[in-house]
């Protein structure tokens, strides 16, 4: 016996619609439709139109966007100079009158902001050999950085070839960097980024320590003075050498184009050059104290190429003519070496 | 496909509250998708670093030489684990000294993973292979670095390069060095070294001194320089007066390999005379380089006289000398000599001591 149902089947609320004879056809002939598109981009030849097809996973590698760094420089205050140097017993004292002789270190970072600081800590040898920046001036400066312009954070980075723990340990930057609150980051494989530097001959597309770069606000050099073999000084511009990575070491064979392509690639806010201990000969390497001179100066500025020209001459003490990569960064650019003539001393 | 009810809006009727809270969803996950797409460049860097210490345990052990297989011992026989020193014996940990990490060693491809910027100075002189091992002792550290470079000729042209002119050249059973305040350079055969301390200490000096004792007692055969023996036996002059050029000698591109020696007392030489000599490959080539030679100098040069003993020529604005003299496939002479008979002197005295050269 058939039972009485109490409720409609279909909800009062709802709109029946039976599936017709001629809907029932679109949709078939929809789906497929569907699939043999689906399975034609899935399984066509990867040189038929629209194909998908990747039979050698060449086309699922995936294509990195080259970066580009900002420009971080600021303009020093007005009645401060472009580059200045500052004599004194102490590296603090020297620190303090260049930087207040270009504008005070307050007004290049501000506070909230994040700081790259790249000493030049290419090798492992102890800070006494010049090789490296002294561990002394990076502390002066991550402290200033933190204390004074109450920077956010203040990173501290290189990228030396050889085990850089190792050149970060022994030089003395680590723990100089670590105890005045800075953070040190080491390169690895996966803290390089294709940089995209536009007008650069050799690195215009070229992979560089990226990681320590990201978000940063502000970029200060620190670099030590000394002798180098091909380019003949190591100065500031030479130091961000060691923010490139791969076979960086092909580009000796046109050591002065790849220096003034450094010039151009990174715009610091600042570079210091340390003058405290000056790797007059046998450089980059060094290896015996008697080859570095005790200084008493410290450069600071915002035009690497007028700090390099200054370096040379009076760090360096060199007469032999300026290095050819200085006269390319002033083509390119960067900087002039015609400044170096009108730099303050203070004494 | 076939479900007669189509996914679409058949409801007659949809509440406010549905209607809202369907935005206030819709709304969320569209700022959660944005926020996302905001922070996927602004991550703080250090989430994505390396722990320093774990870059320190990994980053000396990831070297491209891979030691060899140990001889197999009997249980029970092994003595406490001896670390390898490469070249060097087990008294080189004397005095409580440790080796840190292992012993690296660098060939022509890899060198500049060490020494980036300076490798090009060893590779101009023939460099074969790097050794580097770094010892510790507390808070000090001293590096020792090996620079096999093929011949003893090309190790003398590293040091005279690189060593200090005013410094004195120590020798001591072969080995030839300069001590610095915080250690040394020097040669020994075929072998730069280097010896760098981290600070000027009496323990650094001391180990310094050690090392330099175990380079001269390692076994490897070296051979003798004749041009070296030729400068300091016959003419006695001291070691570190001797130089070699490889190449671009008088920078002139056709001339290499030659040996020079400095700090002359023969009379009238003057304080810059040098002397200098080189072996041809064979009697003919020495006579070409002999020639070309005195053509290119001609230039600058006016020649004085021209004898069988060789010639003289004289620079035609400096006033100084320069002796030149050809025998078999040796070739010889001195240059910035005050004197004429001073450099008759030089050219006739080299002739003598490289004659069993």
């Amino acid at each position: 016996m058939a039972t009485r149902r109490d409720k409609p089947l279909q909800h009062p609320e709802y709109d029946k619609q039976p599936l017709t004879r001629r809907d029932f056809a679109r949709r078939v002939l929809g789906t497929l439709g569907v699939g043999g598109a689906a399975a034609y981009l899935a399984l066509a030849p990867e040189r038929w139109p629209l194909s998908l097809r990747d039979g050698s996973g060449l086309r699922s590698v995936p294509t990195e966007r080259p970066m580009r760094l900002g420009d971080y420089r600021v303009a020093p205050p007005s009645g401060a100079v472009e580059v200045a140097v500052g004599y004194g017993s102490s590296v603090a004292e020297r620190l303090d009158k260049a930087l207040e002789a270009v504008g005070g270190l307050p007004h290049y970072v501000r506070p909230g902001e994040i700081v790259l600081l790249k000493p030049n800590v290419a090798f492992d040898r102890s800070p006494n050999l010049g090789a490296t920046t002294s561990p002394e001036i990076v502390e002066e400066l991550v402290r200033r950085l933190l204390v004074d312009c109450r920077a956010q954070e203040v990173r501290v980075a290189d990228n030396p070839i050889e085990s850089p723990a190792d050149c970060f340990a022994k030089s003395g930057v680590r723990r100089a960097a670590e105890q005045a609150g800075g953070r040190i980051y080491l390169p690895d494989a996966n803290a390089f980024r294709t940089l995209n530097t536009p007008g650069a001959k050799l690195i215009e597309s070229w992979p560089v320590l990226y990681r320590p770069l990201s978000n940063v606000d502000k970029v200060i050099g620190v670099a030590p003075a000394k002798d180098h073999n091909l380019c003949r000084a190591s100065l500031g511009i030479k130091n961000w050498y060691g923010l490139l990575g791969g076979r960086r070491n092909q580009f000796h064979q046109d050591i002065h184009e790849i220096v003034s392509d450094l010039a151009l690639m990174m715009r610091p806010t600042l570079t210091v050059l340390d003058g405290s201990r000056v790797l007059m000969k046998n450089g980059p390497t060094g290896g015996d104290p008697s080859n570095v001179k005790p200084g008493h100066a410290v450069v600071a500025g915002t035009d690497p190429v007028a700090i390099d020209a200054w370096g040379y001459r009076h760090l360096l003490e060199r007469d032999d003519g300026l290095p050819e990569y200085l006269p390319k960064a002033e083509a390119k650019g960067c900087g002039r070496v015609a400044a170096a003539e009108s730099v303050r001393e203070i004494t | 496909m076939f479900n007669p009810i189509p996914r679409r809006l058949v409801r007659r009727r949809i509440t406010r509250a549905e209607v809202l809270s369907g935005s206030l969803v819709l709304l969320v996950l569209l700022a959660i998708g944005g926020w996302i797409r905001s922070r996927a460049e602004a991550y703080d860097p250090a989430d994505r670093d390396i722990a320093f210490e774990t870059l320190q345990r990994s980053s000396v052990v990831d070297t491209l030489y891979r030691r060899p297989l140990q001889y197999w011992r009997e249980p029970g026989t092994e003595s406490a684990a001896v670390p390898d020193l490469g070249p060097f014996p087990q008294d080189l940990l004397a005095g409580g000294w440790q080796l840190d990490g292992r012993v690296e060693t660098y060939t022509p491809e890899n060198l500049y993973v060490k020494i980036n910027g300076a490798a090009e100075q060893f590779l101009a002189f023939d460099f074969e292979a790097l050794t580097y091992l770094t010892l510790v002792r507390g808070p000090i550290f001293l590096t020792i670095e090996l620079y096999d470079q093929a011949r003893p000729a090309n190790a003398l042209g590293l040091f005279a390069r690189l060593r200090n002119p005013e410094a004195r050249v120590l020798s001591s059973g072969g080995v030839h060095y300069t001590p610095t305040s915080v250690g040394a350079l020097g040669m020994r055969g075929a072998i730069f070294f280097r010896i760098v301390g981290s600070a000027q200490r009496p323990e650094v000096e001391q180990k310094t001194r050690q090392i330099i004792g175990l380079l001269a007692e390692m076994a490897r055969p070296t051979a003798a320089v004749d041009e070296v023996e030729l400068f300091t036996e016959g003419l006695g002059l001291p070691f570190e007066s001797v130089a070699y050029q490889k190449e671009n000698v008088f920078q002139y591109d056709f001339l290499e390999d030659f040996w020079f020696a400095s700090g002359l007392d023969s009379p009238g030489a003057g304080p810059d005379a040098r002397v200098f000599f080189h072996r041809a490959a064979s009697p003919a080539r020495a006579r070409d380089l002999y020639r070309r030679l005195l053509d290119e100098q001609l230039v600058e040069y006016e020649q004085v006289e021209a004898r069988q003993a060789g010639v003289l020529l004289r620079h035609r604005y400096l006033g100084t000398y320069f002796a030149l003299a050809r025998d078999g496939a040796r070739l010889y002479g001195a240059e910035h000599v005050a004197d004429p008979a001073a450099a008759r002197a030089l050219l006739k005295r080299m002739k003598e001591v490289s004659g069993g050269h």
